[in-house]
């Protein structure tokens, strides 16, 4: 299939068009397994996972707003929330207790086989220019979950400064990507 | 509002990392709707996220997308039945409540119809009963008058009652007459008169200035009504004799029954 605009991918999907749907897997699927992946830790969770969120775009792609919100914005939400919920079932923290997760915590783990696929030289690239401090603030709120004042507790933070430290975290990010891009 | 210290506050960013109530989202809906700025920064960040999550890549194994898709297509196909269904079902429960209602609203119209049917009748019958009363309302009516009639006449100080008696061997009949000599008004009351044949009856006469004249047959009696008969201002005699049915115009004398000189 030929290159779509966004537009003309977002109706082909609201009109339950396989074709999109199939578009929309080989352009997205990555992107949302590595996110699911990255939540949960786990590959055959993260699949179950996958196969859940597609599911939901299918039944919620009717609900979504082309005015609130960007479709990939919109979908890596859906990844991210269902994965999130993952996380705190009983399941899974036995599955945690088990040792059955991959720690991710630390990007120089990831060179093991499971990850072979992952280009990710950029994030490498990307991360280990960002401070510590920021990155794990980034992380905690957008792979795991936590709420402001969850950050305020783990990171000692007063609560009036969690905005204005995420605020210059994904500022610090943002100018990294760009630059990354430019190269 | 400052909108750049908005921008520059962070929470855009807790928006875009879905960390802020339902009512701070909507805040932040509404102003992006309304300012070019905050919409432009919020795509920004979308972007970062999208990117910093795209660098996090992983292609998953290939039989998942045939997995995927064929769970999408069960998953459709069991939609489509039970929405079939639903709607089925939905039809169903429709037609039955349907049939319920007309054949109640049938009940209704057969109870009614036969009511209004027994309604209208019995209107019909009391409108047939009213005629009635009214007519039998009438009669006594005039009946009521005509006796005022008669007791205003009988009392009048001119009414002469005259008992007219049988002759010879009919000694025992009388016929009682009234007769107002100022009115001129003749009146018959009750009568005992021998039996007369089937085609005869009994005719009364005035004398006047000696000549007989007809002063009509004498009506079938009835109880405690006086009979008019044909007006006199003045007469000798009254006198009954027996003529054909029909009456006659002089008096038939060998069949007189009763005579009165005044």
């Amino acid at each position: 299939m030929p290159k779509l605009s966004e537009q003309e991918l977002v109706a082909k999907l609201k009109a339950k068009d396989r074709e999109g749907f199939e578009y929309l897997y080989d352009n997205y699927s990555s992107a949302l397994f590595g996110i699911l992946l990255r939540i949960v830790r786990s590959e055959q969770l993260a699949e179950e996972l996958l196969q859940d969120v597609f599911l939901k775009i299918w039944n919620n792609i009717s609900e979504y707003d082309t005015k609130k919100s960007r479709l990939f914005t919109w979908m890596l939400t859906i990844a991210r929330n269902l994965a999130i919920d993952k996380t705190r079932t009983a399941e899974y923290k036995h599955l945690v207790q088990s040792d059955n997760i991959y720690d991710y915590v630390y990007l120089e783990e990831r060179d093991n086989a499971l990850y072979k696929e992952v280009e990710y030289i950029g994030l490498k690239d990307i991360l280990n220019h960002l401070p510590e401090q920021q990155r794990k603030l980034i992380d905690l709120m957008y792979f795991q979950g936590y709420s402001q004042s969850d950050i305020s507790e783990e990171l000692n933070l007063p609560l009036g400064t969690v905005k204005t430290r995420v605020r210059a975290a994904m500022n610090t990010l943002r100018k990294l990507l760009q630059s990354k891009n430019q190269n | 509002m400052n909108i750049q210290e908005y921008i520059s506050s962070g929470i855009l960013e807790l928006y875009v990392l879905g960390k802020l109530s339902e009512q701070e989202s909507r805040e932040v809906e509404a102003l992006a709707a309304k300012h070019a700025e905050v919409r432009k920064e919020l795509e920004n960040i979308f972007i970062t996220m999208e990117q910093y999550a795209t660098l996090h890549a992983v292609t998953p194994h290939s039989q998942l997308k045939g997995k995927i898709f064929s769970k999408i297509t069960s998953y459709e196909n069991e939609h489509r039945l039970d929405a079939q269904m639903k709607q089925l079902t939905t039809y169903k429960y429709t037609a039955i409540a349907a049939s319920v209602l007309a054949l109640v609203f049938m009940g209704f119209t057969l109870l009614y119809y036969s009511r209004w049917n027994h309604a209208k009748q019995k209107v019909i019958t009391l409108e047939a009963d009213k005629r009635m009363l009214a007519q039998v309302n009438t009669i006594h009516q005039n009946t009521l008058n005509r006796n005022k009639e008669m007791m205003a006449m009988l009392q009048d100080t001119n009414t002469t009652y005259i008992r007219l008696k049988g002759k010879g061997k009919s000694s025992s009949v009388y016929t009682n007459l009234w007769w107002n000599k100022t009115t001129g008004q003749l009146y018959v009351g009750s009568y005992l008169m021998p039996e007369v044949p089937e085609d005869k009856w009994y005719q009364l006469w005035a004398i006047v200035d000696g000549k007989p004249q007809d002063a009509g047959m004498l009506c079938e009696p009835k109880q405690y009504e006086l009979c008019p008969m044909k007006s006199f201002k003045k007469a000798s005699a009254f006198a009954i004799t027996i003529e054909n049915k029909e009456g006659s115009p002089t008096p038939t004398l060998e069949n007189l029954v009763a005579i009165h000189t005044l």
